[in-house]
Formats: structure tokens, sequence, C-alpha cells
């Protein structure tokens, strides 16, 4: 059932990426196959490759408990804080905090989760910006850019 | 003879003290991670191409190093395979199969000994394959058009989408979607605007680097966050690690044909160790075992999978270095790299640019050095790393992944972007999607429309081209066959209960 459904989203997938390739216009010079030849091909594959997935199921997976839910969407949601937190907060505060947030949900007690991500990003801090010469954000509150 | 020469040329490349140091630097850090789950030479070198970046290291000394964490891991990975049973990457999947149960005998100092050993003879056997097959690859491959290119690459998705995971329709979604991937951007030949949905941080298309984490290593964190964890007894006590000469010699003929195979699958497009081992693992079962030892603790079932996963990792670079299309995730992530050093490997790269090929070929000699060094004396130093807690390990990778992927433009927004191919990368794991393949149809992406577009122009828009040389023909058989011939070996390998085998 699960193949079912993931073939049909990829059937939806692949009409309107193959819709959205043949709606581009070619500029001078583009050649006989053009900028849309390639997209529109890969389309029609990806449709054929659906119907077999649709049609030549596997047994379902097995599905996560709540917890194991809750772990991922939470993770991938301080993925995304930590995106916008980067720059404005600096990379210390920001990585020390995601990282001990993850090292949290490994099953680590709060203070040594915390630390370890208090001990990783300064120790990546130090690496990156003083051994390798590549500069990460110091914190628009610390008066970086 | 000119061979000789050229490898003379080579080492003088690679003794040089920097290329010495990223040699050790590579192989050290590919035993580390080929032996801890969760952490493998692609979301590694991927990690590491925007430091070599900021190093301004040489082309060739980047892939001296790249090459030292694949080949490295191909040693580490039997660690774990035969102390926990959990293997370090997928190509020693088949070792913990002998190597586990010799632990449990308390064997565990000779079953890593033999790893060692077995790695270093394939490990070597097959850099002398390399240098002299290579260049007869290349020559024969010089008069390949666009046309001939595109087939190949046709040829190479195939393989690989039918060979990872164990549905051949989904390891094709898996390559077709990095392939809709690449078309993200300016088009390869400038003339349109594709799928960028207005984001101007689009344009330039999506950085390998970025997917690629996302696809490695962030699913794989959200993978370990979904499992609960067993809590495993590690027991790092290795014993003394020999091997007695009787075992020696018992599985020095195994280790030569597990190294010629594994060899000769390595230097498939698609085929890589992992596959390799499988074969080297159960020719050798059907050869040798005769009192049905095979699974209980035999030490030529760990030499085996060994030999022949070290070999095809060196086998894996003829493709990529000699027809520019690589047949593996790791390789393609190093060709990635070296397209955005400004190397273009094809059939002229050993010619142009000999330092890269010859260089890269005599480090490799002294990497597996360094690697039967760090293997066999210090791998009861090294099996302690197992010990670090996942708490600890996983949050590093995702720091790791975080710094990587920021470094790559200074711009958040590829921390959103990984952040999405992570969650993807995570439910096509669950769904039984292969993820190598992905990475493969994103680095190929653009240069097989480049060929099919070139092709097209010279044919004057006819599809013909691609039918018309023995050699567009013989790769559209070959290309029908591996989509077709894993459904028969599908048939042999269920008999024989072993699955579920993940590109490496």
């Amino acid at each position: 059932m699960t193949d079912r459904i993931t073939g049909i989203v990829l059937l939806v997938f692949a009409a309107l990426y193959g819709f959205g390739a043949f709606r581009l216009k070619a500029g001078f010079g583009a050649g006989p196959v053009g900028p849309k030849g390639f997209p529109i091909m890969l389309a029609i594959v990806l449709a054929i490759v659906a119907i077999g997935i649709i049609l030549r199921t596997d047994p379902d997976p097995v599905w996560l408990k709540r917890g194991a839910w809750v772990n991922i969407v939470t993770a991938s949601i301080s993925f995304i804080i930590y995106a916008y937190l980067l720059v404005p907060i600096g990379f210390i505060i920001s990585t020390t905090l995601v990282t001990g947030f993850i090292s949290q949900r490994f099953g680590a007690i709060w203070w040594r989760a915390l630390l370890t991500g208090f001990a990783s990003s300064l120790a990546l801090y130090a690496l990156f910006v003083f051994a390798l010469d590549i500069p990460l954000p110091i914190g628009r509150v610390f008066g970086g850019r | 003879m000119e061979v000789f020469q050229l490898l003379g040329d080579g080492f003088a490349v690679a003794l040089q003290p920097t290329n010495l140091f990223l040699a050790f630097i590579g192989v050290l850090l590919g035993t580390v991670i080929g032996m801890l789950p969760g952490v493998g030479p692609i979301n590694t070198i991927a990690i590491l191409i925007p430091i070599t970046f900021a190093l301004n290291l040489e082309p060739a000394s980047a892939m001296i190093m790249f090459a030292g964490i694949y080949y490295g891991s191909q040693y580490g990975n039997s660690i774990s395979s035969i102390l926990l049973n959990v293997p370090g990457t997928a190509s020693s999947v088949v070792t913990a199969l002998d190597g586990y149960p010799m632990a449990q005998q308390g064997r565990a100092g000779p079953a890593l000994a033999m790893s060692a050993i077995a790695s270093f003879i394939g490990g070597t056997l097959s850099i002398f394959f390399l240098i002299f097959f290579a260049p007869l690859l290349a020559r024969w491959a010089i008069d390949f058009g666009p046309a001939e290119y595109f087939v190949l690459m046709v040829f190479a998705f195939s393989t690989l989408s039918s060979l990872t995971g164990n549905n051949v329709f989904k390891g094709l979604v898996s390559a077709i979607f990095g392939l809709i991937l690449a078309t993200v951007g300016i088009d390869p030949q400038g003339t349109a605007t594709r799928f960028t949905f207005g984001q101007m941080n689009l344009l330039d298309g999506m950085d390998f680097v970025v997917v690629a984490i996302g696809f490695f290593a962030i699913s794989e964190v959200l993978q370990m966050l979904s499992e609960t964890e067993d809590e495993q007894i590690v027991n790092t006590g290795v014993g003394r690690v020999f091997i007695s000469m009787k075992e020696f010699t018992s599985s020095i003929w195994t280790i030569v044909r597990s190294s010629m195979s594994g060899f000769l699958i390595g230097s498939l497009p698609g085929a890589g160790s992992t596959i390799a081992s499988f074969v080297a693992y159960t020719t050798e079962k059907q050869l040798v075992d005769e009192d049905d030892n095979f699974g209980k603790g035999d030490i030529r079932g760990v030499a085996a999978p060994e030999s022949s996963n070290n070999s095809a990792s060196v086998g894996a670079f003829i493709p990529m270095l000699t027809l520019g299309v690589p047949g593996s995730g790791t390789t393609a992530v190093m060709l990635a790299a070296l397209l955005s050093l400004g190397i273009t490997p094809g059939p002229l790269l050993i010619q142009d640019n000999p330092e890269i090929f010859w260089g890269l070929a005599a480090s490799m000699y002294i990497g597996n050095i360094f690697l039967i060094v760090l293997n066999l004396p210090l791998v009861g130093l090294f099996a302690r790393i197992l010990l670090v807690p996942r708490w600890v390990l996983m949050p590093l990778v995702a720091t790791l992944s975080f710094v990587g992927v920021y470094a790559v433009n200074n711009n958040p927004f590829d921390l959103l972007l990984m952040t999405a191919f992570g969650f993807i990368g995570f439910f096509m794991r669950k769904l039984g999607f292969p993820l190598a393949p992905v990475i493969l149809g994103l680095v190929l992406g653009s240069l097989m429309e480049v060929n099919l577009r070139r092709a097209m122009i010279y044919s004057q828009g006819d599809w013909g081209i691609f039918f018309s040389s023995p050699i567009t023909i013989g790769l559209w058989i070959l290309t029908a066959v591996s989509l077709i011939a894993p459904i028969f070996i599908k048939r042999i390998a269920k008999r024989r209960r072993l699955l579920n085998l993940e590109g490496e």
C-alpha cells in the first residue's frame, strides 16, 4: 500500500515537473533539444518508473513509533531554527544549543548534552577559524556582520 | 618500462611532505569513519570539500586525501563488523557473517589480523591492475563522442540503480531524482532559468556538497534518532592480533581470487565494493567451504570480503578517472570535487594531468602501508573509539555537517536546503530508495544534458545518433542486461538470505 501511494505521488510530481519543463522558453542558439528537452525526457522516464513501482510493490516498511516521529520532527525543526539563528547570534551559541538538543534526544542528560554541544562548537570554531582560516559567523549581537 | 618510469614520477608527487601528510590523514580518518556506523566515506568527503578549497590544495593532493578516506574506510569497516556485528559501512556486511562468530569464540584477534592482511593484499594487488588497465581504457575511450558519453551515463545509472537496493524501479527513481535536482538553475548552455521558483539562491543550481551532506549525513542522524537504541555490550578486548602461518596459507588463494574479482566488479560503473564483497563471499563459499564452515567463524569468510572490498574501491577509480563517469556514490563525490577544482576527468586525464593519476596510484601504495601499521598493532586502540556513545558521536556528525554546508557559500539558506534533503533522504531510506544514485544523478546531470544536446546538434536533430555506432549499441544492450539481470541474481540471493544491501 505504501508503495502504491509513493508511486502516485511520483506520478503527480513527474506531471508537474514535465509541465514546468514544457513551459520553459528557449533562448537564442539553444540547439535542437533546447533547455526543455532533457527535463521532459526525465519526466517521461520518471512517470514510467512510477507506474512500475505501483505495479510491483514491496512489502510495507515498518513505520515508526510515536516517540521516534517526535524525535525526527523536532530535530528537523531545530535545524531550521539553527539556519535562522546562526548569523544573528553567532556560531558558538547557536551550535551549542542545537547540538546540545540533538545530544539530549540521543539520551544524554541535559548538562552532559549542553557540555557536548559547547565542547564540539568550541573545538570546531577553533579548528575552522584559527587553524583552517574558514570564517564562521561571530554573531550580529556581538558586533559581527 | 614506461609504466615504472611514470610510477616513479608518481612517487615523486606522493612523497612530497604535504601529500604524504594528507595520505596519512586520509587513511587515519578513513579507518575511523569506516569503523563508525553512521558515518561513511561519502559524507566525510563531502564535508571536507569546502576545507580543501579553503586550503587551496592542489587537485592531486585533494584526491590523495579523499582516496585515502575511501580505501581506508574499507580497512576500518571490518573492525565494527567483527567486534559488534554492526557493519561500519555496507561493504563489510558480509564480513560480520564469519567475523562476529570468530569474535564470540574469542578469536577476534585473528579475525582482525586476517581482515587487515587481506585488505592489504587486495588493496595493493589492485593498484597494479589500476596502473595497467586504466591507461588502456583511456586510450580506447578517446574516440568517444557526445552520443557515446550520453549512453555510457545511461548505462552507469542503470547498473547503479539496479544493483543498489532491491527494487530496480526505486533505484531508477533515485537516479532520476538526482538528475532532476541537477536541472535546477540556469541551464548548462545558459539559455534559460529552470525550476528556481524565483529564488536567487537557486540560480547557480543545487550545490552537491549541500545535497550530499543532507542526504547522507543529516538523514543518517535522523535515521539513528528514529531507532530505539539497544544497549550494546562493547567488548574491545581484541587479544593478540595475529594469524598463524597455517591460517594464512589456507586463505591465500581466497584472497588472490577475491582481489581479482573485486577489482573487476569495482571497475564496472555501478557495482561497488558492497557487491564485490558479496560476490567474493558466495564464490568462496562454493569453492572452498567443504565442511560447511562458512557462517560459523571461518577465517576465509573474513578474508574473501575484506580483500575484495578493498580491491573494488581501487577499481572504482577506473571509470571515474578514465571516462569521467563514476560508478559509485563515493567516486561521484570525488568527481564533483575534481570538477569544482577545474579538472574534468576523462580519457585525457592521464596524459594531461599525469601528476593526478600517477601521484594517486603511488600514494595508494604508501597509504596501504600506513594502513597495515595502523590496523595491525594499533587496532586495539582504534577499537576503543567504538566506546564513544551515540549522544556524543551523532551531535558531532550534525555539527560537522552544519559547518561543511555553511562553508560552501557562507549562506544560511544552504542549511535549510540541507535540512530538507535530510528529511527527504530519511523517507527515501524508510521506503527503500537507495541514496547513492541520487548523488550520481546530481553530479552527472549537467554533463549528461550537455552531451545529449551536443550530440543532437551534430546530428542536426536526428535521434538516430544514439544508435549509430557499435559502442552505443553495445552499451544499450548492456543497459538492458543490467536492468533485467538483478531479477535472476535476486532469486539466488534470496536463497542465501542476504538481501538489503545499500550502495556505499
